[in-house]
């Protein structure tokens, strides 16, 4: 991993002299139309029991304290995956739950841009285009649940899909280790409301909030003294 | 073939020929929602639901926009509440008069007012700080549906719009005014969102792209095909 001199004070600066984020919610990400996932086994708003869920998509923004992470200047990814159907509970003919098992998530800062979903993933761009670079973030998702609603006024069929995060690994895991919070995303498979590649079977556009981070210690320091640990 | 083809041309002539349609992504936003007069309270006369937050980004195909110079912003207001429905523990709030509306904004970071959610609006910042600057974009909902889960009080809401107004309502062809948004809608308490307000949003735009027809007189299709 190779990671400039000039980035790394700045991220050690970071650790060292700014406070925990508060207790509380913030966004720490935000993600938008570059978002697509596939099943092994969906079809009509259902997801069999032991369908496995595989989601794609590129971040816009970044928030403090990852707001010196640049969109405009790399290209970051992400994957959840390993999301385990636990099948589709149908309402009153127009809402449909899933609840999700376990999962995993997988972020990546990639200095040549190229992410592609291709069509019927996965390809030979899906995921490969959206796992290469550095890994910088990686950690378990937990209860992520998705409830679309299909009663047929327009647009069509949207909903939600909700989960927990908590960030374990990566190469900047060290800014934010342990640090946790919800995963909200506005959700649709159907392709009346977002055009969805072939093969793909849903549309995801979402955020991370920073809920908190109990085991990142602080301690206050000078720019000078921070700078002396370098030398 | 010739003679069915022909058949259809002039099927098409006469009628319109059928639009091909597509969908264009419009812009990404997220926030955090209310109901007022009154917190959480959807049903009761006179009461109205609204979202407000930073747009994160723009279709640069219709809208260049500066972050550096400018702070961007959606308001959404629900209009009246036409009725209200339960299925299983899910409440759905529907808002069909027509009179609700969503908007962009666009304000000068150093001449304007950043946004400021406050506590318990509308307050002394909010909505206000989020409708102020130019009013890039605007449009009335023709239809939008709110849903709630009761029990754990995730939801979601999804409308179709159709742009109007604003000063930059040009960037936008005619033939692509119509649209929609949907959103996701995540439970919050303070600390988790500001004081007053209920859920977090994050959703999304489009605009619905309809390939426009022309029409002929049945001597300009017999031209296109005579040797």
């Amino acid at each position: 991993m190779h990671m400039s001199k000039t980035r790394f004070i700045f991220a050690a600066a970071m650790v060292l002299g700014l406070s925990t984020p508060a207790l509380g919610q913030q966004v720490l990400l935000d993600w938008g139309p570059n978002c697509f996932g596939w099943e092994t086994d969906y079809a009509g708003h259902i997801s069999e029991p032991g369908s496995v869920l595989t989601i794609l998509g590129r971040i816009d923004a970044f928030y403090d304290p990852l707001d010196f992470l640049d969109p405009e200047t790399n290209e970051y990814t992400f994957v959840f995956d390993s999301l385990l159907s636990l099948g589709t509970v149908e309402i009153g003919g127009i809402i449909f739950e899933t609840e999700y098992d376990g999962g995993w998530f997988r972020i990546y800062e990639d200095t040549t841009p190229d992410f592609e979903f291709g069509i019927d993933p996965p390809n030979a761009t899906a995921p490969a285009s959206f796992t290469d670079g550095e890994l910088i973030m990686e950690g378990p998702l937990a209860n992520v649940h998705v409830v679309l609603v299909d009663d047929g006024t327009p647009p069509g069929a949207t909903g939600t899909l909700t989960g927990d995060w908590v960030i374990t690994g990566g190469s900047l895991s060290y800014l934010m280790e342990d640090c946790y919070g919800p995963l909200l995303a506005a959700w649709t498979d159907d392709p009346a409301v977002v055009p969805i590649p072939q093969g793909y079977t849903c549309h995801a556009d979402g955020k991370f909030d920073l809920e908190d981070c109990p085991g990142t210690p602080v301690e206050s320091e000078t720019w000078g003294a921070v700078k002396q640990l370098f030398r | 073939m010739r003679a069915m083809l022909i058949s259809f041309m002039l099927w098409g002539a006469v009628v319109g020929a059928p639009s091909a349609t597509r969908t264009a992504w419009l812009a990404d936003y997220h926030g955090y929602d209310f109901t007022w007069p009154l917190p959480e309270d959807f049903t009761s006369p006179g009461q109205f639901y609204a979202a407000v937050g930073p747009v994160i980004s723009m279709n640069e195909d219709f809208f260049i926009l500066d972050d550096d110079q400018f702070e961007y912003t959606i308001h959404i207001h629900s209009g009246t509440l036409t009725y209200a429905d339960t299925v299983g523990t899910y409440v759905f709030f529907y808002y069909e008069d027509g009179d609700g509306t969503i908007s962009f904004y666009e304000d000068s970071r150093d001449e304007g007012t950043l946004a400021d959610y406050g506590t318990y609006p509308p307050n002394e910042t909010s909505p206000s700080t989020f409708v102020d600057g130019t009013h890039m974009l605007g449009g009335a909902f023709t239809s939008l549906r709110i849903v709630f889960e009761m029990e754990d009080g995730d939801g979601s809401f999804s409308g179709t719009i159709n742009f109007t107004e604003g000063t930059y309502l040009e960037n936008i062809p005619p033939d692509m005014r119509d649209g929609w948004t949907f959103s996701g809608l995540g439970v919050g308490h303070p600390p988790f969102v500001p004081e007053g307000y209920m859920n977090q949003v994050d959703g999304e735009v489009y605009l619905e792209e309809g390939t426009p027809t022309k029409r002929c007189t049945w001597g300009n299709i017999k031209q296109r095909y005579e040797d």
